[in-house]
């Protein structure tokens, strides 16, 4: 029986329970006990519950003359990386386990995809379990890259090498012993268990990865070799989180973003000036004080519809005003030193470059010291001389927009509402999700509570405490009509919530987070509520919850 | 050692070197001639055999011939000689049987001519064509026809090289069979119980057991696999380790005369007792004075952590390099 119980990324939790034994993860195997690794005349035995198998021959294949094909052994699969193409994981077994993974920690590049192909091959549905691979130093990337379980051997290997493993790295010393080294590997595994029921394993990865050179490539070749995988387990929402290395700037959610705003994120036709902010330590941005105090003199009158608030900020690039509320917008939390890395330059240029084109009449630009990061990039006017939000800064602020929507015609805040709605839904879901909610559809509501009508029927409303539009039974509809984010359950009346083992199939781009449609076999639409794992988790995992229901049929 | 500009018609090397002959350490005389190539390794070669990179296609018997000359200029009477060839000795596409017997007239009156060969041209046909003062050299390596065949590639099995050995007693020539010790893709401890049960296999066919570490040598799978990490060459502990437990086991005597012993490619310790462990393997290999294997080192505790980390691990890679930061924090 296997459960995921906490998830963080790639990172996760999970009971697995065997004839025995149950085994909580993360963990680190010992010698003895239900869950063990020990060693003996023939090498490594490992011992899961009442069934015990021997992980090295006398002839072991090391990684570059792979590749191997696995080999079962009851409800186990052992693997060897790299593992053989193509290579299917049985329906019934629940633990995978990695036999050569020391071989990985000789190469970075070799260990990123060894983990990703063997997480492929073991899918959602099987513990992950790779005895010789990591320490404490490189433990909590490894369980962010979605190992589930290591063991002590390095660590006590470590010892026997005459070295200290400790989490910031290794140090020779006279007292190292294996009982010191193997309890800072479980000290370690502790808290990367408090850091994945937190939702943040992967600060704690970017904390552990500047140990060593091997751990910084690990975690950098993971960024740029597994964004794809990366992207599927992140979470549509979640709660703050921190930016505070260089390889942070990298991480699945500011990457996530930038990859989803340059793909679907277009923006409201009708905003024809461009007006360009900087960013707020508070989020969202417009519940700061210098932000309302921008608002201050934007909302002056009814040339504000035709202004378009966009924030230039690290890490994320740029977040359109009508996006600060929804994640990773609403979460991230960076130092700001005034100072940009060339990183942060590139993306800030490259994203605005992208809105730019798609066509403004006038740029107004807020930035102040920071303007010089895109002043070239078009003709723009500066308003914030003296400070952003002194009096004369704000006053000429209000000046350039009134100046700039001189002679163009107004538009209406229903219109401005409905646009700026349609680039929202746009970002959350895509252009033609948006256009089919919004078909005869007005907005009502005060921002960010915006509500989308088709006549008397709501089909969605946005929140901060969402960070999203939530769905009717309604939009619900549309979304099953047009076949995305639907969850397929068998007949049976939904009570609480849908359960993993009820679902039949699942919109494999679920993310955690996200709106789903509940749908029956039959294609009616069932209920509608939040995606409590990913949508390959609904199809792989037999317990669990998969969707928090919000609205019944 | 002397290595000239590769002309068909120089030896690849020849040099001069102590051996045992007749119960004495004796001068003897190594050529290595160039030849046309192992046929093995033409087909596939071994894992660990670097030799072929000494074989030329342009050698021609006259080529031999010439080369045999340019030794016998250089002959000083030597008791032994040994001839070797980076392939067969009685393979004909190698040595043809007219310049074979010409090399065996020429050193037919030395105690011993030491030549190798694959055990497939080692027929009882080719042997009893030599000489009785010929020692056949047997590339055994193994005893296990799975590190035979996963490890070495060696392309006979181990039943194959004893036959060969049986014969050549049987014929009355002497028998020198080679053990590797550390072939790839097996621990260091598997390798030093490996090595061992050979040399008690070879014992019954055998007069001398020469135990070889395995040295990294160029364009090589082993090569390969030790850039990558994925091979540590054996520490000289392992080698006396295995002469040690053969000692007084075996009645064959127990030589190694390591090749690249104390660099990084060859059999090593850590560096700061190779010097003296490899003289001690030498000594022991003249005297069989088992107290000449004993060598005292702070080192031989690292080699024990090293046998339990790579158990404790499961890999035959190299563990130091798996397991420690070289620029890990040290106090000065």
């Amino acid at each position: 029986m296997f459960e995921v119980t906490h998830r963080s990324h790639r990172g996760r939790s999970c009971l697995l329970t065997l004839p025995g034994g149950t085994l909580s993860t993360p963990a680190s195997l010992g010698a003895e006990g239900p869950f063990s690794v020990s060693v003996g005349e023939g090498g490594r035995s490992l011992r899961l519950g009442d069934s015990v198998m021997r992980l090295d021959g006398k002839v072991s294949k090391t990684k570059s003359s792979g590749p191997f094909a696995p080999e079962i052994v009851g409800n186990v699969a052992l693997i060897r990386m790299p593992i053989a193409p193509g290579s299917e994981k049985p329906k019934d077994v629940e633990a995978v386990v990695v036999t050569n993974a020391a071989e990985l920690r000789l190469d970075p590049r070799a260990a990123v995809e060894a983990v990703v192909s063997a997480r492929e091959y073991a899918g959602h549905g099987a513990a992950l379990i790779a005895p010789g691979l990591a320490d404490p130093s490189n433990a909590a990337i490894y369980a962010c890259m979605g190992i589930d379980a290591f063991d002590d051997s390095v660590a006590a290997a470590m010892a026997e090498m005459g070295v200290l493993a400790l989490p910031t790295g290794q140090v020779f010393s006279d007292d190292a012993t294996i009982e010191g080294n193997v309890s800072e590997m479980r000290r370690e595994i502790g808290l990367i268990r408090t850091y994945i029921e937190a939702g943040r394993l992967r600060e704690l990865a970017e904390i552990r990865a500047a140990s060593n050179p091997f751990n910084v490539a690990l975690l950098r070749l993971f960024d740029s070799l597994a964004a794809d995988y990366q992207e599927k387990a992140a979470p549509a929402a979640g709660g703050p989180f921190r930016c505070n290395t260089t390889q942070s700037l990298m991480g699945p959610d500011p990457a996530g973003y930038r990859r989803r705003f340059v793909e679907k994120y277009r923006k409201p036709a009708h905003k024809r000036i461009l007006l360009l902010l900087p960013c707020s330590a508070r989020k969202p941005y417009h519940r700061s004080k210098s932000h309302r105090a921008y608002s201050s003199a934007v909302h002056t009158a009814g040339h504000d519809t035709l202004v378009h608030e966009v924030i230039l900020t690290s890490p994320l690039g740029v977040v359109p005003r009508e996006l600060d509320v929804f994640f990773p917008a609403s979460a991230y939390d960076i130092p700001v030193t005034g100072e940009w890395k060339c990183q942060e330059r590139e993306f800030i240029r490259s994203m605005l470059a992208h809105l730019l084109a798609q066509g403004y009449d006038a740029v107004v630009s807020h930035l102040g010291d920071d303007a010089g990061l895109v002043s070239d990039l078009a003709p723009m006017v500066e308003t914030a001389k003296a400070g952003q939000v002194s009096r004369e800064s704000l006053d000429a602020l209000d000046g350039a927009l009134r100046e700039a929507a001189e002679g163009m015609p107004k538009v209406g805040y229903p219109e401005d509402r409905l646009e700026t709605t349609r680039s929202m839904l746009a970002f959350q879901f895509d252009a033609a999700v948006a256009d089919a909610l919004l078909d005869g559809a007005e907005i009502r509501g005060k921002y960010p509570y915006w509500k989308v009508f088709r006549g008397k029927e709501q089909v969605c409303m946005a929140s901060e405490e969402r960070g999203m539009f939530s769905m009717t039974l309604a939009g619900a509809g549309t979304l099953a009509r047009m076949g995305v984010k639907t969850v397929t359950v068998g007949d049976f009346d939904i009570k609480g919530s849908v359960f993993a083992v009820g679902v039949l199939d699942a919109d494999p781009s679920i993310r955690v987070g996200e709106e789903v449609a509940v749908v029956s076999s039959s294609g009616s639409v069932v209920a509608t509520g939040v995606a409590a794992m990913s949508g390959r988790e609904m199809v792989d995992l037999a317990r669990g919850v998969a969707v928090r229901i919000r609205h019944r049929a | 050692m002397e290595r000239r500009g590769r002309r068909p018609s120089d030896p690849e090397a020849l040099w001069k070197e102590k051996d045992m002959s007749r119960g004495e350490a004796v001068d003897a005389m190594v050529l290595i001639l160039r030849t046309s190539g192992c046929s093995w390794a033409k087909k596939r070669g071994c894992t660990m055999c670097g030799y072929n990179a000494a074989s030329s296609a342009d050698v021609t018997p006259d080529h031999l011939r010439a080369q045999l000359e340019k030794a016998m200029a250089r002959y000083d009477g030597e008791p032994f000689v040994k001839v070797y060839t980076s392939g067969s000795f009685l393979d004909d596409r190698e040595v043809p049987p007219d310049v074979r017997d010409d090399i065996y007239s020429a050193f037919s009156g030395c105690e011993r001519l030491l030549f190798e060969s694959r055990p497939e041209y080692a027929t009882r046909d080719a042997l009893s064509q030599a000489p009785k003062n010929a020692t056949l050299a047997l590339g055994l390596e193994s005893s296990d026809p799975i590190v035979m065949r996963d490890c070495i590639a060696k392309g006979f099995t181990p039943a194959d090289a004893r036959r060969a050995g049986v014969d050549a007693k049987d014929l009355g020539l002497s028998v020198r069979s080679y053990v590797l010790l550390k072939p790839p893709y097996i621990s260091e401890a598997n390798a030093i119980e490996d090595a061992v049960a050979t040399g008690i296999y070879a014992d019954g066919f055998s007069d001398e057991i020469s135990i070889n570490p395995v040295n990294v040598q160029k364009f090589t799978e082993v090569e390969r696999l030790w850039r990558a990490g994925e091979f540590r060459p054996p520490w000289i502990w392992s080698l006396i380790e295995v002469m040690s437990r053969l000692h007084g086991n075996v009645s064959a005597r127990v030589m190694s005369s390591p090749s690249g012993g104390g660099s990084a490619r060859g059999v090593h310790n850590g560096g700061c007792c190779d010097a003296k462990a490899l003289a001690a393997v030498e000594k022991y290999s003249f005297s069989g004075d088992a107290d000449d294997l004993k060598v005292d080192c702070g080192c031989r505790g690292k080699w024990e952590s090293y046998l339990r980390a790579e158990a404790m691990l499961g890999t035959p890679a190299d563990v130091d390099r798996c397991v420690v930061d070289g620029m890990a924090i040290r106090t000065r």
